[in-house]
């Protein structure tokens, strides 16, 4: 039995002391140095470099992509996809040193957490809906000195609808990258067996209707087994059919400047029409089971269960669908239109690249663009996506590789997307409030449809009245 | 040896001593230095921001504007406030009692001694510690209406499910549902409190002629009534807080997180995170939290004062 000495103990307490000073020392340094706000100088420099507009004129090309030095940290919200820029880009740019870090795409809790703490990255993939919002805040740089001297691309090669959704108070603030337009999606194998003819799917909203409802099959508790149509476009929220509809009756949410909310003379006909398609299916609550939860399985929803007739979605369904659904009997056509009217039903969407003013390496950010927006790499991007490029030339040669893309192309010069503008969300939030309320809550539709009219007339309010921001 | 010489070793031993205690003192601080520097700059530090941001218009992005009590007064005007602490105190008188009854009923059966008991307590227990992340899409799963498990089996018996996540009836009820999955972790505590109770106390109340029923209420309750305390204040003080479930079940809004048909799952922290994160208003989701914290703080004041009239600490028993 070994004896326990003073001496052990002298010896065992120095030994205790210096780890907790090691431990005390190793913890508080790398938290002072995180908590140290180093950004300042950086910050200043990617200040001078973009909002100048100079393009930093000693180190700038002639096409305007400066050579960047240091690595260059970008976001996107897929891994596979960021991987795949980083490979990618390290064979056509091996001077370009690059961090990927995994994103966020629609929504803003880890872009707003390193906007606060000034690290945010040189460049950031999401939702192009986010303009407004980060540039009224100060947050992100104007881009149109830099586009004006692109080098791969041009942005009249871009889509006019993408160009006018980039554009708030006269300035560009995200390079738009890609926009997932919807298709309407049919089932061969179920339109026959509801006897319906599997080659000619419905081309009105009338025809879908009445073709979703007897298509539409329950179990003997009445509930649905197969519904006709299901108010979605790949996407769980329903309500986004709302404007939708606003738009095949040829009518929006709001005026074409954003001055004036214009959802309520065609709101009460888009609604009744909606309520309608839900009523003659079995009702909205059940209807909307189609959309929640959706997945069934690896890859597999409720379309290609052969759970739903007839459904929008965006083209970034097929490698599921080719890989976990191969016997599928399906077709594609751009949505209904609403007789007679002419516009498509349809939903839009899409992501572009932000640029932080706090980033430290702006020219760097812009060399990345560069290469991204370069019709190779961006092909090859968009095959992967699942979104139509931004660029018109490359989305027709992303077009030519897949036959079923044909059906998207179709109708992306001419589809909608929300009005694009300070509180956004807030917009969304109102309508979906108005969404529920009638169709779940049975509340009266006047009075909701006003309701959500006077909360989106003041969004715009507000929005108009904030001064232009600085570029 | 005379009396000076022996003094001044005895000073010099408490010199020594008292040399020594401070630098244990020093050490032990040493030791919890990062957790002391953690709780400054994590919780203090963010705890006291937030109650200054909570009368300013911070938006995250740029620097705050002092309003007063604008915030504040706001809150109280909001419907979305008045509906979010319904649906919050929905799910804590709902989702607390239950899951303290059950929980209690499976550390009462895991108590038993038979054989493979193990096996069964890691069973039970073992949901409570899988991330709510995975579980809840499980629940997804499910839980659909049409496709899922649930109603599949109720179904199989000849009952017709509910919508459980598309109908604003049902959406708490599968939260609470979802939250009952995870009673491993009170269970676990209650079959510690159970194992402490002294089986000498069952004997006594045996001789005395008590039986099962009684010894359960006269001697297993009294007994592991701290335990009790424990999960109920813990629980009301998490339920209070529910977010990452309702988060997930709930998605359903673009861009947004969910907060279920109808905002039937609009809890009071999902409320404060669509404030901050989606609507930039991180002055006025700082006035939900505090609003918060003050409830929560109440409502266990209230349960500490309650707790002397039933929760019986064998220590504090007079004569002991």
């Amino acid at each position: 039995m070994s004896r326990f000495t003073t001496r052990d103990l002298a010896s065992r307490r120095r030994l205790l002391t210096l780890a907790g000073k090691l431990v005390a020392v190793t913890a508080v340094v790398p938290l002072l140095q995180a908590c140290s706000g180093g950004q300042t100088t950086s910050s200043s420099a990617a200040a001078s470099s973009l909002a100048s507009g100079a393009v930093s004129a000693s180190v700038a090309s002639s096409t305007g992509v400066a050579k960047a030095t240091g690595t260059v940290v970008f976001w996107n919200p897929t891994q596979k996809l960021g991987d795949m820029i980083v490979q990618e880009a390290a064979k056509a740019k091996p001077d370009l040193k690059l961090q990927f870090v995994l994103g966020e795409y629609d929504s803003n809790t880890k872009t707003m957490a390193v906007l606060a703490a000034g690290n945010p990255p040189d460049l950031s993939y999401l939702g192009r809906w986010q303009g407004p919002d980060l540039a009224v805040r100060n947050a992100i740089f104007a881009m149109d000195d830099k586009i004006k001297l692109a080098g791969s691309w041009k942005w009249s090669d871009v889509w006019p609808r993408l160009q006018k959704d980039s554009v708030q108070w006269g300035k560009t603030w995200v390079i738009p990258y890609s926009t997932d337009t919807r298709a309407f999606f049919y089932n061969k194998t179920l339109m026959q067996k509801a006897g319906l003819d599997p080659d000619k799917p419905p081309t009105t909203w009338q025809d879908m209707v009445a073709q979703a409802a007897k298509a539409t099959t329950k179990d003997s508790s009445g509930k649905i087994n197969i519904i006709g149509y299901t108010p979605t476009f790949g996407n769980p929220p329903t309500y986004l059919t709302f404007y939708s509809m606003l738009w095949v009756l040829g009518s929006d949410l709001v005026n074409d400047d954003h001055t004036k909310v214009t959802l309520q003379d065609k709101g009460a006909e888009a609604m009744t029409a909606v309520k309608g398609l839900m009523d003659q299916q079995g009702g909205y609550e059940q209807a909307a089971a189609f959309t929640k939860g959706l997945t069934m399985g690896t890859g597999i929803d409720a379309f290609s269960a052969g759970k739903v007739v007839f459904g929008m979605n965006s083209e970034g369904v097929f490698p599921n669908y080719d890989k976990y659904s191969p016997d599928l009997q399906y077709g594609i056509i751009p949505g209904p239109v609403y007789t007679p009217n002419t516009e498509h039903l349809n939903y839009d969407g899409g992501g572009g690249w932000y640029y932080f003013k706090k980033a430290k390496n702006p020219d760097g950010a812009w060399q990345l663009t560069d290469f991204l927006m370069g019709k190779d790499f961006y092909t090859n991007y968009a095959d992967q996506s699942g979104g139509i490029p931004a660029l018109q030339t490359v989305a027709q040669a992303w077009g030519a590789k897949d036959k079923r893309r044909e059906q998207f192309l179709a109708t992306a010069a001419t589809v909608h997307w929300i009005p694009i503008v300070v509180g956004t969300l807030d917009m969304l939030n109102f309508i979906s409030t108005m969404w529920d309320d009638i169709l779940i809550g049975k509340k009266p539709m006047d009075q909701e449809l006003k309701t959500a009219a006077d909360a989106v007339q003041g969004i715009l309010d507000k929005n108009n009245a904030y001064p232009p921001p600085q570029g | 040896m005379n009396a000076s010489a022996q003094v001044i070793p005895s000073q010099a031993r408490r010199r020594r001593a008292g040399g020594m205690a401070r630098r244990e003192a020093i050490e032990g601080y040493l030791f919890i230095l990062p957790w002391i520097v953690g709780l400054i700059v994590f919780t203090a530090g963010p705890f006291l921001a937030g109650f200054l941001l909570s009368f300013t218009d911070y938006s995250a992005l740029q620097a705050p504007n002092w309003t007063g009590l604008q915030n504040y007064v706001k809150v109280f005007h909001d419907q979305n406030f008045y509906l979010s602490i319904f649906n919050t105190l929905y799910y804590v008188v709902l989702s607390v009692p239950l899951g303290m009854v059950i929980g209690f009923g499976l550390a009462l059966l895991l108590n038993q001694k038979i054989p493979g008991i193990a096996f069964f307590r890691t069973a039970f227990y073992m949901p409570s510690i899988v991330p709510a992340v995975p579980s809840i899409m499980l629940f997804l799963w499910i839980l659909n209406d049409r496709f899922g498990l649930l109603n599949g089996f109720l179904s199989s018996i000849g009952i017709s499910g509910p919508d459980w996540l598309t109908s604003p009836s049902w959406t708490k009820p599968s939260l609470v549902i979802w939250s009952l999955w995870q009673v491993g972790g009170s269970m676990i505590i209650y079959l510690a409190g159970l194992q402490s109770v002294p089986q000498e106390l069952y004997e006594a109340a045996s001789i005395d002629g008590a039986g099962a029923g009684r010894k359960f209420w006269h001697v297993t309750i009294p007994m592991i009534s701290p335990t009790i305390f424990f999960v109920l204040t813990i629980g009301i003080i998490s339920s209070f807080q529910v977010f990452t479930a309702a988060f997930l079940l709930g998605s359903g809004n673009y861009g947004m997180p969910g907060a279920g048909p109808l905002n039937s799952l609009l809890f009071w922290v999902l409320n404060i995170y669509q404030q901050g994160f989606y609507f930039y208003r991180f002055g006025y989701a700082s006035a939900l939290a505090w609003l918060l914290f003050v409830v929560i703080m109440l409502v266990t004041l209230v349960q500490l004062a309650l707790a002397r009239r039933w929760v019986y600490y064998e220590a504090e028993t007079p004569g002991r």
